[in-house]
């Protein structure tokens, strides 16, 4: 199984950086998710690592065989990867059996082993009875089950996906992950997946890449992700966290360190580095209490969103001159609008960088 | 393990297809289009050329290249101003209000385009002329021995008109395409007349459509020649094209120097045209995502006498002129009234059984035709490929380079054909001036653009994730191209192969100056047919070969409903 290695990488087009001195290593046999929001060089990364694009600088690395340097690539048809496109790019003018099995016939496999393999796969998928039909006599998710089944049938050592899931309906998302899933498992193939859904990166990959202005701030695993993230970036578009101004008072001693946030003293998770003047607060990390507790921050209540089970509570911060509103859910006793309250920070997260 | 054809021929060489259909699109391209033309410039700025400077000197300050240059000047500008009245007024018509009928009345601006100048011209005489079978039928004919009136300046210029009125339309349509809905309904919403839309909001944002459609009109004026030949040279009226002709075919290539001079004048007015067209299309390449049509303009009580004013006006310049031909084609004899009575198809019979040319001459043109669309499809397949797929600098050149033979008039490519290949190859020691060869040549590089053009909106449409996943699959370029971008572009390059049929079939300026005995062409008939005074059997070569044209076309048009859109010019 193959690992894929990108060192110092960056492609420009027209002068501007799509993708920004890249360091990144996926370990052999890993699923690793690609998230960012859009335009921050996803799909470019893919590409590269893929041969579709050449990178101006560094190296992509596949199996540790150097693929492509600035001047010189391996094509992507002897690189041996598979790909998954988001329009599905499934051959109009071939069936089904025979867009499974085309890179088996470019290999020149045995018409009776082709055969056996193309069934396989489609029997994999699900659509064993469906290899004579045309593409265009498919539905959405079942055509994206014939690309899948097409690059199962090419056993690639390291299978690229471009958001495959983003032109099917929510439903449809959920039975596909599993396939994606399956698919992992039964492979055990090193996987790249490009999504700017976050819940969809979380539930799939094994680590999540995410990517801001063609850079990658974070890989990590998913919970890490959320609980420790490395960048206000991470933070903020990561379950949508509460970025606030800290200020660490003294030193980290088992993971935990001393800051005031907001005027309140909290004792902050952090990893060691203390140089950080950033904390990410999670809505389930406070807490609401009467305007004039103790250690709490003085807010007023701006707007409130019902949701079902719990009502969202915004909350304007009074007296620290910060702007950004908090958040919290609250099941029971909503404060009305308008009313002062405390917030209580029982949980909050340093960021390091 | 057997290798494949393919795996083989990625073996013999060394992997990279994309370099093999690199170099034949080149190759190609070189030596059908950019030696020509590199010959004719080479010819004039080289000292040992042709045309050295004296004698362009003495050539172009000589009188009746004075007057052919003048004459070709003030044609192209009033023909294009009764192209610009006619197609914008029609486009906008048919564009913005609701009169009835539009495919119909489309259709008929757009004959223009399947039936060749020489065709139209022969039209035009038998439908004006003293024994029009269609001013006899209306007893309004005049008296036997009358001058035709359209052997005249005016009668060139007027048909020249309404023969690239079609461009316009084209181009004006294809901007009304692209009209922004909102801006019409924003200047309703504010009161204002459909009139007053018209003048304030439409022609203002249609000019760039205007300007490049009149451009590719004087153009195409430019360059004319069935035109002027038929209606100019016996009027003496005489054009640079005809002027060309006269000198070439009474002296012979002795006078190539002299020609050589004049095309030049004729290239460099064509690229005065071709410049302006760039620079109006120049940024607006890119609003070609249409979004819903303006919804049209009720003209009420105003719709009936518009739509008979067009009709009228297209049946009376698209309809009225076959209708001639047809009868000068079945005429006894001429000045003789046609009725079913004295009908006769002897002069089909003639030119088929007792004018050996004619037979002759739709072998040729019909194989020469066939040749140049079937190479000319499989040359555009992998040249519009590169093109679009792997952009660089030489692509780009290449694709001005193939532009060139067909925007250029087609006497230049003639001439630059026959310098090329009056003398004998080097090498190969054969010669191809005077055979069916220089003629297909010419062909091969005239046409190119024309198949190139419906291809590339086909591969256009193709996905590049479609070639992408093949590449994934293992399949190097040249199994890509024969695998995935062939079978899904062959629709669009058969239709370009079609028109390039169509279009080779009939065509005359080419191969006016190219021909010699046992090598006529269809065009080439007709017009000698006419020069030498049989004009019923003209009429009856040139209802042929109509018939064949407008055959094809019909067959196409409903072959086209299967293909992607964008590919037939003639259609939406
Ligand atoms: N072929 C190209 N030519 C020019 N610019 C490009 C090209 N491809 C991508 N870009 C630019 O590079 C940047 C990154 O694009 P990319 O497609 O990688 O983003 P992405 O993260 O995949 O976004 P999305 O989520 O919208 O798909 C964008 O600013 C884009 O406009
Ligand atoms: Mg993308």
């Amino acid at each position: 199984m193959a690992g894929v290695r990108l060192r110092e990488v960056t492609k420009r087009f027209k002068g501007v950086a799509a993708v920004d001195g890249v360091d990144l290593e996926v370990a052999s046999g890993l699923f690793v998710a690609l998230l960012g929001p859009s335009g921050c060089g996803k799909t470019t990364l893919l590409r590269l690592v893929a041969g579709f694009e050449s990178p101006d600088a560094g190296t992509v690395a596949i199996d540790d065989e150097v693929v492509s340097t600035a001047t010189s690539v391996v094509p992507p048809e002897r690189r041996r990867i598979g790909m998954v496109f988001q329009s599905y790019a499934l051959w109009p003018h071939m069936n089904v059996a025979d867009n499974v099995g085309y890179a088996l016939k470019v290999k020149s496999v045995p018409a009776a082993e082709r055969k056996r393999r193309v069934a396989a796969a489609l029997a994999a998928v699900g659509l064993a009875d469906y290899g004579r039909r045309r593409p265009s006599e498919l539905s959405g998710g079942q055509r994206q089950r014939v690309a899948l089944a097409r690059c199962l049938a090419m056993e690639p050592r390291v299978v690229l996906l471009d958001e495959p899931l983003a032109n099917l309906d929510v439903h449809l998302r959920d039975s596909m992950q599993a396939e994606f899933r399956a698919f992992h498992a039964a492979t055990g193939s090193t996987m790249i997946y490009v999504t700017h859904d976050q819940a969809e990166a979380m539930a799939l990959a094994d680590m999540v890449a995410v990517m801001h202005r063609g850079r990658v701030e974070q890989l990590a695993p998913p919970a890490d992700l959320y609980h420790r993230p490395a960048t206000p970036m991470v933070a903020e578009f990561v379950g949508r966290g509460m970025v606030v101004p800290a200020l660490v008072e003294g030193s980290p001693d088992a993971g935990r360190i001393r800051a005031s946030v907001l005027g309140a003293a909290v004792p902050l998770r952090c990893n060691g580095a203390t140089n950080s003047a950033l904390a990410c607060l999670r809505p389930e990390g406070l807490e609401l209490a009467d305007a004039d507790a103790g250690g709490c921050i003085p807010a007023r209540v701006e707007t409130l969103t019902f949701t079902g089970a719990t009502t969202t509570v915004h909350l304007r911060v009074e007296g620290t001159g910060e702007d950004r509103p908090l958040y919290l859910h609250v099941a029971e006793h909503v404060p009305p609008r308008g009313s002062r309250v405390g917030v209580r920070i029982r949980d909050g997260w340093l960021i390091p960088g | 393990m057997t290798l494949t054809p393919f795996q083989a021929l990625d073996r013999r060489v060394g992997i990279d297809g994309e370099k093999v259909l690199l170099a034949v699109v080149t190759l190609y391209v070189v030596v059908f289009a950019a030696l020509p033309l590199a010959r004719l410039l080479a010819e004039a700025f080289l000292p040992e050329g042709r045309m050295s400077g004296e004698l362009v000197l003495q050539v172009l300050t000589s009188r009746a290249a004075v007057n052919a240059t003048v004459n070709t000047i003030e044609t192209a500008v009033w023909s294009t101003v009764i192209s610009l009245l006619l197609g914008t007024s029609v486009a906008i018509l048919v564009g913005l209000t609701d009169v009835r009928f539009k495919p119909s009345l489309s259709f008929l601006l757009l004959m223009p385009m399947l039936i060749p100048a020489q065709i139209s011209a022969l039209s035009w005489l038998e439908l004006t002329g003293p024994s029009s079978p269609v001013l006899h039928a209306l007893g309004i004919a005049p008296p036997l021995g009358t001058r035709n009136p359209l052997y005249s300046r005016e009668g060139v210029i007027l048909l020249m008109g309404i023969e690239h009125a079609t461009i316009v339309f084209l181009s004006v349509r294809a901007g009304l395409r692209v009209l922004p809905r909102n801006l019409v309904e924003a200047a309703r919403a504010a009161g204002a007349t459909p009139g007053r839309i018209v003048r304030d909001i439409v022609l203002p944002q249609l000019r760039p459509a205007m300007v490049a459609g009149g451009a590719l009109a004087f153009v195409s004026s430019i360059g004319n020649f069935g035109i002027p030949a038929l209606l100019g040279i016996p009027g003496r009226y005489t054009l640079l094209t005809t002027l060309i002709y006269q000198r070439l075919s009474g002296f012979g290539p002795r006078v190539l120097g002299e020609v050589g001079a004049l095309a030049l004048v004729l290239a460099a007015l064509a690229a005065v045209g071709l410049a302006v067209q760039a620079i109006a299309l120049r940024g607006h390449r890119s609003a070609a995502a249409a979004g819903p049509d303006v919804t049209p303009f009720r003209l009420a009580a105003w719709r009936l006498p518009v739509e008979a004013l067009l009709w009228g006006l297209l049946v009376l310049i698209a309809i009225l002129p076959l209708v001639a031909l047809a009868g000068t084609s079945l005429v006894q004899a001429l000045g003789v009234p046609l009725t079913p009575t004295t009908a006769t198809f002897e002069h089909y019979r003639y030119i088929l059984t007792e004018y050996p040319a004619t037979r002759r001459a739709f072998l040729n043109s019909g194989s020469l035709a066939a040749l140049a669309a079937i190479v000319i499809a499989l040359i555009s397949l992998p040249l519009g490929h590169v093109a679009l797929r792997r952009p660089s600098a030489l692509t780009r050149v290449i694709d001005v380079i193939a532009d060139a033979p067909f925007a250029l008039p087609g006497i230049v490519l003639s001439i630059a054909c026959i310098m090329v290949y009056l003398k004998p190859l080097p090498l190969l020691g054969v010669g191809l001036y005077g055979t069916y060869g220089i003629i297909l040549f010419a062909y091969f590089g005239r046409f190119l653009a024309l198949g190139l053009r419906p291809t590339v909106a086909g591969l256009r449409q193709i996905d590049p994730a479609l070639e992408e996943a093949a590449s994934i699959a293992g399949a190097g370029a040249l199994r890509r191209l024969a695998t995935v971008v062939l079978p899904l572009a062959a629709p669009a390059a058969m239709a370009g192969a079609v028109l390039v049929f169509m279009s080779a079939f009939n065509e005359l300026t080419v191969s006016v100056l190219l021909w010699s005995s046992g090598y006529e062409t269809l065009g080439v008939i007709v017009f000698n047919l006419y020069d030498e005074g049989n004009a019923t059997a003209a009429a009856a070569v040139a209802m042929l070969s109509v018939l064949v044209t407008l055959a094809i076309a019909a067959v196409l048009t409903f072959a086209v409903r299967r293909m992607p859109k964008g590919v037939l010019p003639w259609q939406a």
